[in-house]
């Protein structure tokens, strides 16, 4: 580290530490409110924070007395929130985020449309990130062995040790993988004052076998950076890249572009083993074991033919894809067919091989260059042995460790039963716990640090592309929590010589590192730097180029002529990320735990996914209690049949199973982890039985079979089917509905209408996230759940089309349709939902009595009944997260999705003002990363929701029952291959 | 319907027994049926307490639900109505045979009516007590339930009147208030005579408060025919509106399974249908508890008995008559709920419960040793409750579970609570019509010696002739 002299500070004492000094304020003002001097120094503090840092201060106003901000800060309106630019990170890679604010609160996590991993668009685990911060259960204090101590006595006791004296030896870092420059910085420079003190990073999914697979191809570590937009042909072996992966967002929009072009619509071919969200997008799917997948790789290989490896695919790797011959070659015909505009992408799970065989196809393709580029990793120490956590094991199991920090990573939970760090942190003198909960790991620690949440701290981090986002708080840390780059500084810097300690806060650290890494001749314009990278959330000119790779066919084909994959076990465990819980950290979200996991639907819980054949073949049913033994140790979790999947296997998904650290989560669900064997996701066997009990599964659909009725609800053709119908509909005249009504809309009014179109949606679930943050929608527990009552007002419909054993399965955003013949409205018996004049079928919550005769005369069920006082038990914390736009309903009354009436009020005022506006968004069209909801003006013959709805594949569910809704769904086109069947 | 009774007794007096048979004098038969309200039978006090402590069961259950929210129930989304809105059906449903055999029967001048139409009103009257309970108590918000009334109020809102709802707030009000003053105004002689010949001074200054300064003066009878006749007129349109209108509750919605224009007749069949079962059910133990088998006499329960068969035959005809419908529409939903979900689906075994219970049950009227037999009949009209209360069930959960989208489709299961509010107002009907028993002449006396006196004077003309 460069440290500035002007930002290094003396150390003053822990108490006068303005920053400590603000949090336990903040903590007394939250806990006692009605004390009139702590509340008066707490609101001055507010204002100081806010008018200093330019940063939010948060609060919850006292009940008894609202006092106005003594001095308004000049950026703040109140009732206007502010956005501000930030940036979320897991694995660590970076997604750029716009954060609603409302003085000083935030609210609502968005995309940002700057940056290139977000396009704008917002995953779930984004989304809920504004829970997490809010939560009450985090950790509040630093702790030594439980009892809470003083930030000077850990910065005394971490910073003394037997490694101080031996140039570091004994002192370990154990960090999440991470892409900060700052951190990079605070690590090099904590290195070079001590050499030998061993950092490592872990996290259980980081993408290892991606960096091997590109070592093994082209001989260094890069990553693969896929241009879907420009590849007519896609054939994903096990790789979920719509919803997984640093770009996921971003491949999800290409996706989604060249899948709504007809004239120009990709194909994708998905080979996998249990059934992902890209497998339920794919044209083709292969279900095999996922241990099955080098073999349909090298298959693959084969017939696409790979000239310059000497020798060719070796054939005995190739053989057991002997019965899958016939969607191997159709699949290699179609590649050959699109040289250049094909790619070939491998799972994080599968192993290095197949990557490198993925690298190997893309190069004879010559799609290198085309549509996938490569370019190192922004990982610090991608590929590097400090990725791997077995070096830690031996020196803390020599007893070498002397000093362990541990940064931000669960470890005693998320590592493989056999790494058993849960007893071997005990061998180290001393360790110290940054995370969020106190949690699994804290428990084995010496010293908690709370940890500051990414919406509290300063920060900087890069995205897949390399480009930095400089991470602002939103507000100060709740719980008075520090930040990696914190705690790692402590031991950088230090002149402990001279008893000086430099010490900077994040801030300083951050703009430190920004400083350092202008280009030379640009520090002058510094600030004005520093401000734009702010405003817009990147720093410009930050990408990592990619560079011109070349494959190693020799080292590959050495590499392939040593590779000799076990024989399939007779039932492989398939270990996965969670889609709600990621690997357990997102376990106490309340949000994402009732989250339907996308296919299946299970909330609050993951299970044993078995595909119909097996479960026929070993008599279990959805809810039976499974044993499974794998590695040695024994889970037990319900089973859950899923349709599609790979037969004689079982799913199993990380994150669940949490003991301490996750309240909400406690025993809920299986710990994959503790079957999984040396890394989390290689495929395992398993055995299992059933052990008599029953679960009941808290699954938010129990029915997915159309009952044929495909014309009514979801429309699905091929591409072919469809130009077929198309011929056809146009020489059919429309059919006139009579009507008594005279319907002609106020002119002067906005007409707002929604397009779902069902070949852009993947059913990620983002949407239901956003909507739930946006309207303040509570979650009810998984019990009701099991009993049919869960909230979402916008749901995805998950139905099975076709095989009853290996079904297509196709989603359906379902919300409220708005109907301009709304059956809700005319059974009310108090006029409490109401049709407004631009269209909008309106809950009146006031008026409501609950009578729920709406919700009976819904046809598309999308209201949801307040069957209790689901917001009684949240603490003062948990209301920040509140939209104070949004009222939160009472108990006994219906909602609905409103289309965000807040949004579109807001809109019309200020219209009405003739203030500058923008076209006005819902929650779930804005976060949807394939772009699959547009909404809009109807009345307005240029919006593109106006365009779509004219669209020949639009369509209204329902349409019979003549509600004319205002949600119109663009019919779900695939592109199969005619070759195959 | 027996249309025997309107022809002279005489003339069927072999096939027919008496409606009445009692043999003494009209004084005998006042003091008679005076006796069972001055000394009350020894069970009536346990009965009480038992009853008592079942009610305040349903009080605390009710208690609960209000305090806590209706999630205690077992409803959800799609099924958004079950027990409440079954149970609220079957007892308003129940509470249409009393002013169905007073007010009906009174029009049509059938003579077995008068021994049993009081019994008949008043447990119509605590019947559509019960069922004014659910639709209070399944609101979300209950307190607020004057909002579906309409008046003048400064948040210049009405109720929304194309909603049944509304109009079923106004038939249910309109139907117990009407009940109520035709019961009452059938009382006030007997009242009267109560007053007259109750020992204890408080009794009888009660009784007077109720008996209206009752005389029993020619001009007091004529008015008061005149009053009766009115109100029997008024109460008869409302026997078919009600329950017309409560169908209209499922009828006007487009829900597949509800939205059937059959739904009025079908409902109002129905209701009266166990209604009839549940006065045999409480009249066959009450005329032997009391022993008054000679004035509600074998003719009663035969005459009950083929109303039975004969309202059973409507309900049946509706059956068909909606399977049929369902099958004619071509509607897939409506073919689905009807004739797919119902017989075959989750709720299988309610469907046939309700096809056992009341299309077969009451096919053994067709016997006239079945018609004449208390405890056969007692036993059907058991049935009968069960299968109507099946059948609302039937009608009101397997629509909602099974409706448009097969992503919504989900069953309901009844909680604890659910099950505590039907039982608990069974005890809580019970005990009220205990109390009916224990205070009021349940049989009406001066009716009664009306019709004795007029057999008699038909017996003369007969003998004269």
């Amino acid at each position: 580290m460069t440290a500035k002299d002007h930002l290094a500070a003396p150390s003053p004492p822990d108490e006068d530490d303005p920053r400590s000094r603000r949090a336990a304020d903040l903590a007394v003002a939250l806990e006692d409110a009605r004390d009139p001097i702590a509340r008066r120094d707490f609101i001055a503090r507010m204002g100081a924070a806010i008018a200093l840092a330019g940063l939010g201060a948060c609060t919850r106003a006292p009940r008894d007395e609202i006092i106005p901000y003594v001095v308004q800060p000049p950026e703040v309106t109140p009732g206007v929130p502010r956005f501000y630019a930030t940036a979320s990170t897991l694995e660590g890679y970076a997604l750029g985020l716009l954060v609603e604010s409302h003085e000083g609160r935030p609210t609502k996590v968005e995309g940002n449309p700057r940056h290139p991993a977000s396009l704008g668009a917002a995953g779930a685990f984004e989304q809920a990130s504004v829970l997490s911060l809010y939560d009450p259960t985090r950790a509040r204090a630093v702790t030594e062995r439980g009892s809470v101590v003083a930030w000077s006595r850990l910065e005394e006791a971490l910073t003394e040790g037997t490694w101080t004296s031996a140039a570091g030896d004994g002192l370990h870092f154990l960090l999440e993988p991470t892409s900060s420059p700052a951190i990079a910085a605070v690590l090099a420079d904590v290195r070079a004052r001590l050499p030998r003190a061993v950092v490592s990073f872990h996290s259980p999914l980081m993408p290892q076998n991606q960096w091997e697979g590109a070592l093994i191809a082209f001989g260094r570590v890069l990553e693969p950076r896929l241009a879907l937009e420009r590849a007519d042909v896609v054939v994903a072996l096990d790789a979920d890249f719509l919803t997984t992966g640093p770009a996921r967002l971003r491949l999800a929009r290409a996706f989604a572009d060249r899948r709504s072009t007809l004239d120009a619509m990709i194909r994708l071919y998905s080979v996998e083993a249990l059934y992902t969200v890209t497998g339920a997008a794919a044209d083709h799917r292969l279900r095999v074991r996922a241990g099955e997948v080098l073999a349909i790789a090298a298959a693959l290989a084969s017939a696409v033919g790979l000239p310059n490896l000497p020798a060719g695919v070796p054939a005995a790797l190739a053989a057991p894809a002997e019965p899958h011959r016939a969607f191997i070659e159709a699949a290699a015909r179609d590649l050959a067919a699109h040289r250049g505009r094909s790619v070939v992408i491998a799972g994080h799970a599968q192993p290095p091989e197949v990557h490198a065989l993925a690298h190997a196809i893309n190069a004879a393709l010559d799609n290198l260059g085309a549509t996938v580029t490569l370019a190192p990793s922004p990982i610090v120490a991608a590929g590097d042995m400090a990725h791997d956590t077995a070096m830690l094991a031996s020196a803390l199991d020599a007893g070498a460790v002397d000093t362990l920090v541990i940064c931000g990573t669960n470890v005693t939970y998320a590592s493989p039963a056999d790494q058993a760090f849960t007893e071997l942190l005990g061998r180290a003198r001393q360790t110290a716990y940054l995370g969020l909960h106190e949690d699994e790991t804290s428990a084995r620690c010496t010293f908690m640090i709370p940890e500051a949440h990414a919406l509290e701290s300063w920060g900087d981090t890069r995205a897949f592309d390399g480009t930095t986002s400089i991470v602002q708080p939103l507000i100060d840390p709740l719980f008075g929590g520090r930040t990696a780059l914190e705690v790692l500084s402590l031991f950088s810097g230090a002149d402990r010589a001279r008893g000086m300690i430099a010490r900077k806060t994040p801030y300083d650290l951050v703009r430190a590192h920004f400083h350092d890494d202008l280009p030379p001749g640009a520090t002058r314009d510094f600030e004005q730097r520093w401000r734009r990278a702010l405003k817009l959330g990147i720093v410009e000119g930050t990408a990592i180029d990619p560079i011109e790779a070349r494959v190693d066919w020799a080292g590959l084909a050495k590499r392939l002529a040593r590779t000799a994959p076990a024989p399939p076990p007779a039932i492989e465990l398939v270990i996965r990320p969670d889609p709600r819980v990621y690997d357990g950290r997102f376990a106490s979200n309340a949000w994402l735990l009732e989250l339907p996991a996308p296919v299946t639907n299970l909330t609050w819980t993951n299970a044993a996914t078995l595909s119909t054949e097996t479960a026929d073949m070993l008599g279990i049913e959805t809810g039976d209690e499974l044993e499974l033994r794998a590695s040695g140790e024994i889970v037990n979790a319900p089973a859950l049949v899923v349709p599609g999947q790979a037969t004689d296997t079982i799913g199993l998904t990380l994150g669940w199973g949490r003991s301490r650290g996750a309240t909400l989560a406690h025993g809920r669900g299986a710990n994959a982890f503790a079957l999984a064997a040396g890394t989390a996701l290689s495929p395992i066997s398993v055995d299992l039985h059933k052990t008599g009990r029953r679960h009941d599964l808290a699954l938010t659909q129990r029915h997915h079979h159309l009952e044929g009725r495909d014309e009514d609800i979801l429309h699905h053709a091929t591409l072919e089917e469809h130009r077929r119908a198309g011929a056809r509909h146009d020489a059919a005249t429309t059919k006139r509905r009579l009507t008594l009504y005279d319907k002609s809309p106020r002119a002067g009014t906005h007409q707002w209408g929604m397009a779902i179109d069902l070949t852009r949606c993947t059913g990620c679930g983002a949407c239901v996230v956003a909507c739930q943050a946006e309207n303040n929608v509570p979650t009810v527990g998984p019990d009701a759940v099991f009993l049919g009552r869960a909230m979402h007002w916008l749901r995805i419909d998950t139905y099975f089309v076709g095989a009853p054993e290996a079904p297509e399965i196709a989603p359906q955003p379902m919300l409220c349709q708005h109907c301009e013949m709304a059956p809700c409205e005319y059974v009310c018996p108090v006029n409490a939902t109401v049709h407004s004049d631009d269209g909008l079928n309106e809950m009146v919550y006031n008026r409501c009595v609950g009578t729920r005769f709406c919700s009976n005369n819904c046809p598309y069920k999308v209201r949801r009944f307040n069957w209790f006082d689901f917001h009684r038990g949240e603490d003062a914390t948990r209301e920040l997260a509140h939209n104070p736009d949004v009222t939160v309903r009472q108990r006994g009354v219906m909602e609905k999705c409103t289309f965000c009436v807040q949004r579109l009020r807001e809109h019309d005022i200020r219209e009405r003002q003739g203030r500058a506006t923008k076209p006005p968004e819902t929650a779930c069209q804005q976060t949807c990363p394939s772009r699959a909801i547009v909404f809009g003006d109807l009345s307005d013959a240029a919006a593109e929701v106006t365009r779509l709805r004219g669209d020949d594949r639009a369509y209204a569910v329902l349409d019979e029952l003549a509600t004319e809704p205002r949600v119109r769904y663009l019919a779900r086109i695939k592109n199969p291959n005619p070759e195959l069947p | 319907m027996s249309a025997a009774a309107s022809v002279p007794p005489r003339a069927r007096a072999d096939v027919d027994p008496p409606v009445l048979e009692h043999e003494g004098s009209h004084m005998e038969l006042t003091d008679e049926l005076l006796d069972k309200v001055l000394q009350p039978p020894r069970w009536m006090r346990p009965a009480l307490v038992v009853t008592f402590l079942g009610s305040l069961v349903l009080f605390a259950a009710i208690a609960y639900t209000v305090t806590t929210g209706i999630g205690v129930w077992g409803n959800n989304i799609p099924v958004a109505w079950a027990f409440g809105i079954t149970n609220f059906v079957w007892w308003i449903g129940i509470g249409h045979a009393g002013t169905f055999i007073s007010a009906f029967l009174l029009l049509l001048e059938q003579q077995w009516r008068t021994s049993i139409n009081r019994f008949a009103e008043a447990m119509t009257l605590f019947a559509v007590m019960q069922a004014g309970l659910f639709p209070l108590l399944h609101m979300g918000r209950p307190w607020f339930f004057y909002w579906l009334i309409p008046y003048p109020n400064t948040m210049k809102v009405w109720p929304q009147f194309r909603s049944a709802l509304t109009w079923d707030v106004a038939a249910v009000m309109t139907y117990f208030t009407v009940s109520l003053l035709f019961w009452y105004l059938g009382l006030v002689p007997d009242l009267a005579v109560v007053r007259d010949r109750a020992r204890e001074r408080w009794r009888r200054r009660v009784y007077a408060i109720f008996a209206l300064g009752w005389r029993g003066s020619a001009h007091d009878w004529q008015r008061w025919r005149i009053g009766y006749g009115l109100l029997g007129g008024i109460a008869t349109p409302l026997v078919v509106s009600v329950h017309s209108i409560v169908s209209s509750d499922f009828a006007i919605a487009n829900l597949p399974g509800w939205h059937s224009l059959v739904f009025p007749p079908y409902f109002v069949a129905g209701a009266i249908y166990s209604g009839f079962a549940m006065v045999l059910t409480l009249m066959i133990p009450a005329r032997r508890l009391y022993r008054v088998e000679h004035v509600i006499t074998t003719r009663h329960l035969d005459s009950m008995a083929k109303m039975l068969l004969v309202t059973g035959w409507i309900v049946i005809y509706s059956y068909v008559i909606e399977a049929w419908s369902a099958w004619y529409s071509g509607d897939r939903f409506e073919m689905y709920t009807t004739l797919v979900m119902r017989p075959f689906g989750p709720y299988a075994f309610v469907y046939w419960t309700v096809i056992a219970c009341n299309c077969v049950t009451p096919q053994l009227f067709w016997w006239r040793r079945a018609r004449r037999s208390a405890a056969v009949l007692w036993i059907a009209s058991l049935f009968v409750q069960v299968g109507m209360w099946a059948e609302r069930f039937m009608l009101i959960v397997t629509s909602q579970a099974r409706d448009f989208l097969p992503s919504s489709w989900r069953v309901y299961r009844p909680t604890v609570i659910d099950g505590t509010l039907l039982f608990g107002t069974i005890a809580f009907f019970l005990f009220l019509f205990l109390l009916f028993l224990r205070f009021v002449p349940f049989i009406p006396i001066a009716e009664l010696k009306e019709l004795k006196h007029r057999i008699a004077v038909e017996r003369e003309d007969g003998a004269r002739a």
